[in-house]
């Protein structure tokens, strides 16, 4: 994951607190025509959530966000707003900030998804990384937005043009629609990719004459401050500098001083830099070529321990584990272990600080003793992304346990690891009174242990019912009359009348009894009130 | 086969748990050959007046019960079985409701201990009856304690059965069967369903949690129950039903006394206070024949002994007047010599004499009705002392029953069923006002969705079932019921959501049924308005009018009404109103009453206003079928207007007996939504044909009584109605100043917004001028001029969002000595700076901060002195800000006070309206009939009365003036969006001239909203 580290900027600090703002100011911070010390491109993403959208895990269909109208939407408050519309969509009047229900009110057949802001910062993220290729000072701290000091790489790049360009080509061949800008200081930088200024600014002259007309909505300034400037008329930046710079701050906050200060480098904006994400790979060159389980495990167990110190200095867990097996024809063969809880240094210690490693050890004792290699092996690799967020687990003061259920989820993830993931199932209980729709099927049934859906509410089910439902209810015959299966059945209890389920166009009316056969067996049949058919559904155990 | 009594049984008034009407179950319970019913409703007898209804002249005995869960978990049914079971029933669930919030109810066991024997109870045992409960049911209600044995097919059936029996037995509780019915056919599973899903807000498809397994809970067969239950339970809810003796006929009703002082009867009573009255009127002496009237109505409601009303209301009146508030009675009985001499009317007998004749009769016996009209914003003070004189538990709002609406059920029935908010809003955004009471496939459709999908026809057939089920009780817009006894011996009494505010369980429909007697203490703005007109005069110009003697049937005022200049004069100021004045041409005060009551729904649909027009034009004879006909039509021209007058003919046309004619007005008040005006048609159209009508004629009053509906008028309520339509053009045409001043203050009322009222005003030559925090007050406000005019001075009240107390806080402290800045401003009057912003964004500081810009900057600048430390002034520069252009403030006009009085905003755009050939208002105004033109104008109201058979009619405003636009249901359905959305609508239409009416019939509309942007945004400009 990414960290952000808060560095202090190598601007000029600002000087008297008391100057004017600099249009009118009597001394320029540095000359006014000649190249700054810094210069700053800004790549402004305004479409970044529905960037990000494309790259939804859960998306299984080709994306379509080109074909319908669609919008992104945020809950603001108790309404919920449009973020960013696609291009169908704002070709018939959606405009973010409006209601989502304007919207659909414009357009019916609008698809509204809901933003992910952690899909964002990721897409922001992997942005920042591809960014550093073009300079070492990347900040991504100024949403939906990138800032890269570039003074230091132009010649490297050939030039300013040539820069832009690469990095424009770059960001369109990543599917990213970007405005970009640059000037001498990263927030002049910022609301000029905003307000879609292209033209580079080169000097602090230039920088003065551009500012001025950049409209104070641009400046995303809190609402309530844009507001007041426009009630007063003043509708540019340009327009704020010729205002008296006490009154200015008394009436707006020193904050907006502050930043127009900054965007004419009058006062140094330090910077959050962008640092790239910490992963653990090592990886162990085998003595010899081999296919037995105990001598990789040894070799894996070893990458562990390393692994687990790792995690240990730096206070970090990992919630999965990239084991790679390398074959003499170069062939390669890879083993994904999850970890339910993250296996972080103090995991278990109840048993000893080595039980999270155990754990990933006894995980892939599982996955190597089931499949069958391809070939020998000459060298392993682990992989592991580490995740410093977690990092309170283990025991509390009186030494017990903080992850309940540690046995189960050893146990699930021991089946899994046996018998492949999508074989282990739970089973939870349904509030319906539909015999069949009673119950469902859930991937992770300890989620579900202990959750109020499962256990408050799905009482119906208590009463004489049968544990064994068939797949599908069983039509029967009948002899006499009556219901047979293997033999005329009894009536033993009953009738137990259900009629429910309309809503789903699966509505049934059923009168359920109990009933036996010569044989013995208990079974739960029931006849169709419509057609007066009669069905076995369930066996008693 | 056995008999039965259902004695467990929630209709559709225990909101969100009944799926059926009163008069379904009642129905449905007869059909099935059911001894008895009881209606049940938990803690409610909100529908059991309906079921009272539904039961008559049927061989059902109705029980009057209700369910309750204590709040110790205990259910019990309690069922009144005698006058005193019934008002100590109506107690308990008063005392219930009463202490909890409205919409949920309180009891426990010790309300329960005090019921007297004339309430029986069933318990309704829980999974495993405790015997501890047992013993306190036995030892409290020994004898009148049944066990409710209520089985519904859950597959234990026998043993459950044969565990209560055997509970029964040892508790020595009785049991009984009972069926705890929910609806009246398993057919209503499906509504059953979705009303639980709705009340517990979980959609169905997320596990139907509380569903009902099956759809046991209806009214069973006696063949189902004989299976289900052994003889003697079945038995014993027969026995229960013969001990009641109980049915709502019994009550009666009395008037409070306490009126009438010590010596007098009320009849001698009422008649001092009307002879009092005629010296007060007639200070000369009133004429012998007046005399005679008021003695013929006082022996006609002594007869009718109908004195304590006419005293109760004459008390609410008089109160109303010592305390300035000015009323007007209208109603059936309000329109007497009588309530003219009280005070309660100021129609004077002498302008439509024998009106009280047509009122009241003593053939009908039907009671007398007088609704009084209050100012609206003082209705509160009257309501209040009747609370006070009466007491809470004599006095109580009646109740007025909230039905499911389509759009209302659309989102219920919407969400039961699954759908997400973002297409619930799809679906109801789609139905309009007008789209009436079913949702039409065509709505799903333009949604978006298929509505032959399953879940769009599951959600389509629900909302029908749904519509009409009543939702909660609010309360009525007047009614009030007083008693002489405590109310709540009659029907219970609950909170209303209003503080301070209680209603009865009973709408108005039902207090009719019951012949309980009600006074409407109504609001009306009009009547504030007149008021304050009143005030203004006498103190600007000293002189002292009331109603009563503002000049009578002035011929100015007549021709500034069939000018149909009468924007902001009462009732006929809508557009259909101004459509007609030309046309029917009011010379006289009865032309009033009749232009108020045609211009209706009933008379439009039942055809009447065509006829009537082309006889009073004379171009059309005016014939009678028959003398008696004529005596009723003769004042109308043979046209049925009057709802009196159907009721009438009725009568002597059609052989009605008087009860009848009244029971058929019931019937018509109620046909459309209650369904059926039924064997009245057939009673009526075979009555006539009887009395030598020809058959044509006879459909032809049917179809009117029909078209009348719930909607027509009746001649008492227009003749009061007239009056203050005069009186209000009176001052229109006289004192426009003052007259306009008081409609400003008294918004929001009427059928214009104060933009309109105040370009009306301009035109009439008044000068207005603009809102001043130096010189404007609260209220909009009269200043002399030197040449002896007054001027209206807007008030500060116009100012969008300053509240009104920071308002007269800035009257208060300004005190004779002008604000001299902002900031003196801020400190004098302490107002929030927000609140400083509304002035400023008013223009409201011109005077001492410049143009709005500098305001602002003052405004942002202003700052409040710190508790002990002196007020610090800072010295600032002038900031460089630039003056708003015309069009800035302009939009920053109607932004913050709704109305502008620099130039309209149309005459800025002209010059590109221009480019495009767009006309004015007063260029249509020269264009001849039937011609084609392009014009536009800013939206300023939009109509679609039900009457106009789904014709929109439209008023665009220019800078000329305004153009009266008609949209056809087929443009409408095609340009719906444009014209619900656009608020400058472009037309290509093509003229409509009539003599002087002019209508615009649209071919295509144009929405050109986006050429007034910047009315919204105040940030950017016309150009």
């Amino acid at each position: 994951m990414a960290r952000f580290t808060k560095v202090q900027a190598r601007t000029r600090s600002g000087k008297d607190p008391a100057a004017l703002l600099p249009a009118t100011a009597g001394h320029a911070p540095c000359a006014l025509t000649a190249a700054p010390a810094q210069l700053w491109l800004c790549l402004y993403l305004p479409q970044l959530p529905l960037e990000a959208r494309a790259t939804r895990p859960d998306r299984s269909q080709p994306d379509s966000s080109q074909k319908v109208p669609l919008v992104i939407c945020a809950e603001q408050g108790r309404s919920t707003l449009v973020v960013t519309p696609n291009a169908l969509a704002a070709a018939r009047g959606v405009r973010s900030g409006m209601p989502a229900s304007s919207a659909l009110a414009l357009v019916p057949e609008l698809v509204i998804e809901s933003r992910s802001v952690p899909l964002e910062a990721a897409a922001l993220t992997r942005l920042a990384i591809w960014a550093a290729q073009f300079t070492p000072t990347v900040s991504s701290s100024a949403g939906n937005a990138l800032l890269l000091e570039i003074q230091g790489s132009l010649r490297l790049f050939g030039g300013l043009e040539a820069l832009q360009t690469r990095v424009a080509q770059g960001l369109g061949a990543l599917g990213h629609e970007a405005r970009i800008a640059c000037a001498p200081t990263a927030r002049a930088a910022l609301w000029l990719a905003r307000s879609g200024v292209h033209r580079p600014v080169q000097t602090i002259l230039e920088l003065r004459q551009v500012l001025a007309g950049v409209h104070v909505r641009h400046l995303e300034w809190p609402e309530r401050t844009v507001q007041a400037l426009l009630q007063m008329g003043v509708t540019t930046v340009g327009d704020c500098v010729r205002l008296p710079r006490e009154g200015f701050a008394r009436r707006l906050g020193p904050g907006c001083l502050r930043q127009l200060d900054q965007a004419y480098g009058r006062h140094p904006e330090p910077q959050q830099l962008h640092v790239l994400p910490v992963r653990f790979a090592a990886e162990l060159e085998l003595p010899m070529e081999t296919t037995a389980v105990s001598l990789l495990l040894e070799g894996f167990n070893q990458l562990f321990h390393s692994l687990r110190q790792s995690l240990e200095s730096r206070q970090a867990s990992v919630r999965s584990v990239r084991c790679r097996l390398t074959h003499p024809d170069g062939r390669e063969t890879d083993l994904h272990l999850g970890v339910g809880h993250a296996a972080g240094p103090a995991t278990g210690s109840t048993t000893g600080p080595a039980t999270g490693m155990g754990l990933l050890s006894g995980l892939l004792r599982l996955r190597l003793e089931a499949m069958a290699l391809p070939a020998p092996v000459t060298g392993l690799a682990v992989q592991a992304d580490l995740d410093s967020r977690q990092v309170l687990a283990g025991t509390d003061l009186l030494g017990k346990d903080l992850q309940p259920d540690g046995g189960l989820h050893a146990l699930l993830e021991r089946l899994r690891a046996r018998l492949g993931g999508q074989a282990v199932q739970g089973c939870a209980l349904r509030a319906e009174h539909r015999p069949e729709s009673a119950w469902r099927a859930v991937s992770d049934p300890l989620a579900e242990f202990g959750s109020k859906g499962a256990t408050s509410e799905a009482c119906i089910v208590v009463r004489s019912r049968p544990l064994w439902l068939l797949p599908a209810p069983e039509l029967l015959g009948l002899i006499t009359g009556r219901p047979a299966w293997h033999g005329v059945l009894a009536l033993e209890h009953g009738p137990e009348r259900i009629e429910s389920g309309w809503w789903d166009g699966g509505d049934v009316r059923r009168d359920y009894y109990r009933a036996s056969n010569p044989q013995g067996a208990m079974l739960w049949v029931y006849t169709d009130l419509r057609t007066q058919a009669w069905y076995l559904q369930g066996i008693f155990g | 086969m056995s008999a039965y009594a259902e004695l467990h049984c929630i209709s559709n008034f225990t909101f969100l748990r009944g799926a059926s009407h009163p008069a379904e179950l009642v129905g449905r319970a007869a059909a099935l050959g059911y001894n008895a019913l009881a209606l049940t409703d938990e803690c409610s007898v909100a529908g059991i007046v309906r079921a009272h209804v539904a039961a008559r002249g049927r061989a059902l005995q109705l029980l009057i019960g209700s369910e309750f869960r204590l709040a110790d978990g205990l259910c019990l049914v309690v069922l009144a079985a005698d006058r005193e079971g019934y008002a100590a029933l109506c107690g308990l669930i008063t005392r219930g409701r009463r202490a909890a919030e409205k919409g949920s109810y309180h009891v426990v066991r010790s309300d329960f201990e005090q019921l007297p024997a004339g309430c029986l109870l069933l318990w309704l045992p829980p999974e495993c009856p405790e015997s501890r409960d047992a013993n306190w049911l036995r030892d409290h209600f020994g004898g009148r304690i049944w066990l409710a044995v209520e089985l519904h097919a859950d597959g234990n059936e026998t043993s459950r059965r044969a565990q209560l029996v055997a509970f029964a037995e040892a508790a020595g509780i009785p049991p009984v069967a009972a069926g705890d019915v929910h609806m009246h056919v398993r057919g209503r599973r499906a509504v059953q369903d979705t009303l639980t899903a709705i009340r517990r807000r979980s959609p169905l498809a997320c596990g139907s949690t509380g569903l009902y397994p099956n759809g046991e809970r209806h009214l069973r067969t006696l063949t189902e129950l004989q299976r289900i239950y052994p003889d003697p339970l079945l038995a014993a809810t027969v026995q229960i039903a013969e001990r009641v003796h109980f049915s709502l006929d019994e009550l009666r009703y009395q008037y409070p006394r306490e009126l009438v002082p010590s010596g007098h009867t009320p009849a001698s009573w009422l008649r001092y206070r009307t002879l009092q009255g005629v010296r007060e009127r007639w200070p000369a002496g009133a004429s012998a024949d007046l005399l005679k009237l008021v003695d013929r109505e006082l022996g006609l409601i002594s007869e009718m002994r109908y004195e304590a009303y006419f005293l109760t209301v004459d008390d609410i009146v008089c109160f109303a007047r010592n305390q300035g508030i000015l009323c007007q009675g209208r109603g059936s009985a309000a329109n007497s010599a009588v309530c003219f001499c009280l005070g309660i009317t100021e129609v004077d007998p002498a302008h439509m004499p024998l009106l009280f004749e047509r009122f009241i009769s003593r053939e009908r016996n039907e009671p007398p009705d007088i609704d009084v009209d209050f100012e609206h914003e003082r209705r509160e003070e009257v309501i209040q002392y009747i609370y006070a004189r009466y007491g809470r538990d004599r006095a109580a709002l009646t109740a007025t029953v909230i039905t499911y609406c389509p759009r209302s059920a659309l989102r219920d029935v919407g969400r039961a069923l699954g759908l997400s908010e973002a297409q619930l809003s799809r679906v109801t955004r789609n139905l309009q006002w007008w789209d009436g009471r079913a949702v039409a496939p065509e709505r799903i459709r333009e949604a978006g969705f298929d509505p032959a999908s399953p879940l769009m026809h599951r959600l389509v057939t629900l909302v029908g079932q749904l519509i009409g089920f009543p939702r909660h009780l609010s309360q009525h817009v007047g009614g009030f019921v007083i008693a002489e006894e405590p109310l709540c011996r009659l029907v219970p009494i609950e909170n209303a959501s209003m503080a301070d505010r209680t209603v009865i369980q009973w709408d108005k429909d039902d207090l009719d049924e019951m012949g309980l007697l009600k006074v409407d203490v109504l609001a009306l703005g009009m009547l504030s308005a007149i008021r304050r007109s009143f005030t203004l005069l006498r103190e600007h110009k000293g002189r002292g009018l009331s109603l009563h003697t503002v000049p009578a049937e002035d011929p100015a005022v007549y021709a500034m009404i069939c000018r149909a200049d009468t924007m902001g004069v009462f009732q006929i100021e809508s557009r259909a109103q101004m459509a007609m004045l030309p046309r029917l041409k009011p010379r006289t005060y009865y032309d009033l009453v009749i232009e108020v009551a045609i211009i209706r729904p009933g008379p439009i649909q039942g055809d009447m206003v065509h006829p009537y027009l082309r006889r009073r034009n004379g171009e059309e004879p005016v014939t009678y079928p028959s003398p008696e006909v004529r005596q009723v039509l003769e004042r109308t021209l043979g046209v049925p207007i009057f709802q009196e007058q159907v009721m009438q003919l009725a009568v002597v046309a059609a052989g009605f007996t008087p009860g009848e004619a009244d029971q058929l007005r019931r019937a018509m008040a109620a046909w459309r939504r209650r369904g059926g005006l039924g064997h009245f048609e057939e009673r009526l159209i075979d009555g006539m044909r009887a009395r030598n009508y020809s058959a044509e004629f006879a459909r032809q009053i049917f179809n009117q009584i029909c078209g009348f509906g719930e909607y027509g008028f009746p001649e008492s309520h227009a003749a009061s109605f007239a009056l203050l339509v005069y009186v209000s053009a009176w001052l229109k045409q006289h004192e426009p100043a003052a007259f306009t001043c008081a409609l400003l203050n008294s918004q929001p009322m009427g059928f214009y917004a104060p933009s309109q009222l105040v370009q009306s005003a301009r035109r009439a030559g008044v000068e207005v001028r603009p809102v001043e925090v130096n010189c404007s007050a609260w209220d909009c406000t009269l200043e002399a001029r030197t040449d002896g005019q007054f001027a209206l001075r807007l008030g500060l009240r116009l100012v969008s969002g300053l509240g009104q107390d920071a308002g007269e806080q800035v009257v208060r402290q300004r005190d004779g000595q002008p604000y001299r800045t902002v900031q003196d401003l801020h400190e004098r009057a302490g107002l929030p700076r927000q609140e400083l912003g509304a002035l400023a964004a008013a223009g409201a500081l011109v005077g001492i901060a410049g143009h709005r810009h500098r305001a602002r900057w003052a405004v942002a600048g202003a700052e409040l002195p710190l508790p002990l430390l002196p007020v610090l002034h800072i010295s600032e520069g002038l900031p460089l800000l630039r003056a708003p252009t015309e069009a800035q403030d302009i939009a920053a006009d109607y932004q913050s006070l709704g109305l502008t009085l620099g130039r309209h905003p149309l005459a800025l755009l002209r010059p590109r309206l221009r480019r495009v050939a767009i006309s004015t208002a007063m260029e249509l105004q020269e264009v001849g009939n039937g011609v084609r033109v392009r014009t536009a104008g800013i939206v300023t109201t939009r109509q679609r009365p039900a009457s106009a058979g789904g014709v929109t009619f439209v008023t665009l405003e220019d800078e000329t003036g305004y153009i009266n636009l008609i949209v056809w249901r087929q443009l409408a359905e095609r340009q719906r969006r444009v014209l619900l959305e656009a608020r400058l609508l472009g037309v290509w239409g093509q003229l409509q001239r009539q003599g002087d009416v002019l209508h615009l019939v649209a071919r295509r509309l144009e929405d050109l909203s986006s050429l007034l942007g910047p009315l919204q945004t105040p940030s950017r400009d016309f150009s």
